[in-house]
């Protein structure tokens, strides 16, 4: 089953270095460097994506649990 | 005039204008007198060339050259020899930039007004054993604007330095640990990041943006 979810994702303009990048507060993620807001939105996605599907390392493994949790 | 194998002041004052071009340049060795005692080199070979110039640009020349008691084409040829002269020096002086090394205060006025007023004192040969450069409009300017940005890949160098490990990565994506916390970075190392984007990734790496441009 797919799990949905709402994250909040600020992207912003570095006038100095001038280009778009993003930043996940939920999720702790940085990144971005992109020409365009469309491309650090698209980025953000990619980026969200791999965070989340990263497992937790073999030494850290028996500490977690997988839950499936339906909301609404 | 002091060389027995120079003119006297009669003699110059009897020479037409190119009698004393030609008299100059088979003396001199450009803008620059010799040192007192230093040998005279060899007179140099002289080619004629023929110049077109605007009209009011020779005046100014010519009323130039009168105010420093120069023939005109003499003089002409001193500014023309100090101006490659200079930039020459101003060529060399991007092949080879210079370091800055500023102060914790200094780095703090950086991040504050996004630029740091930067006195250049030129220092003598003696000091450097390189050629002191002539102040003049090729010289570089004495307010240097500092670039706050800095590529990705310097500043997840920087992170690593302050003890970040790099525990996942795929293509341009990287997740960092350090303790219990996990960061994921997703920059290409070629992407710029200025001053907005270096403060919100000092801080998800715990630190401050000075103490990451300090690592950088």
């Amino acid at each position: 089953m797919a799990a949905h979810a709402r994250i909040p994702v600020r992207i912003y303009y570095d006038d100095e270095a001038r280009n778009w990048h993003f930043h996940v507060p939920e999720l702790h993620i940085v990144g971005g460097g992109q020409a365009t807001r469309d491309a650090a939105r698209e980025a953000a996605a990619e980026a969200i994506a791999f965070a989340l599907e990263a497992e937790p390392e073999d030494d850290h493994r028996d500490e977690f649990e997988y839950l499936s949790v339906a909301v609404g | 005039m002091t060389d027995e194998t120079d003119l006297t002041d009669e003699q110059l004052a009897r020479m037409s204008g190119d009698e004393l071009d030609a008299w100059f340049d088979a003396r001199s060795v450009g803008p620059w007198e010799p040192n007192e005692g230093a040998e005279r080199p060899a007179a140099r070979t002289m080619t004629s060339i023929t110049v077109r110039m605007p009209a009011d640009l020779l005046v100014e020349l010519r009323a130039a050259a009168a105010r420093h008691r120069q023939p005109y084409q003499r003089y002409m040829k001193d500014l023309l020899m100090l101006a490659l002269r200079q930039v020459q020096a101003a060529d060399r002086l991007h092949a080879a930039p210079a370091q800055l090394r500023i102060t914790p205060d200094q780095l703090r006025e950086l991040n504050r007004n996004g630029e740091l007023e930067v006195h250049i004192r030129l220092a003598s040969r003696q000091a450097t054993g390189r050629e002191a450069l002539p102040l003049s409009a090729f010289c570089p300017p004495g307010r240097v604007r500092i670039e706050r940005m800095a590529k990705a890949r310097r500043v997840r160098r920087a992170v690593e330095r302050a003890g970040w490990t790099l525990v996942r990565t795929r293509g341009s994506h990287r997740i960092y640990r350090r303790g219990t916390a996990l960061v994921p970075f997703a920059y290409h190392d070629a992407a710029d990041l200025g001053g907005p984007a270096m403060a919100i990734v000092a801080r998800e790496f715990g630190m401050t943006v000075d103490e990451l441009r300090r690592l950088l």
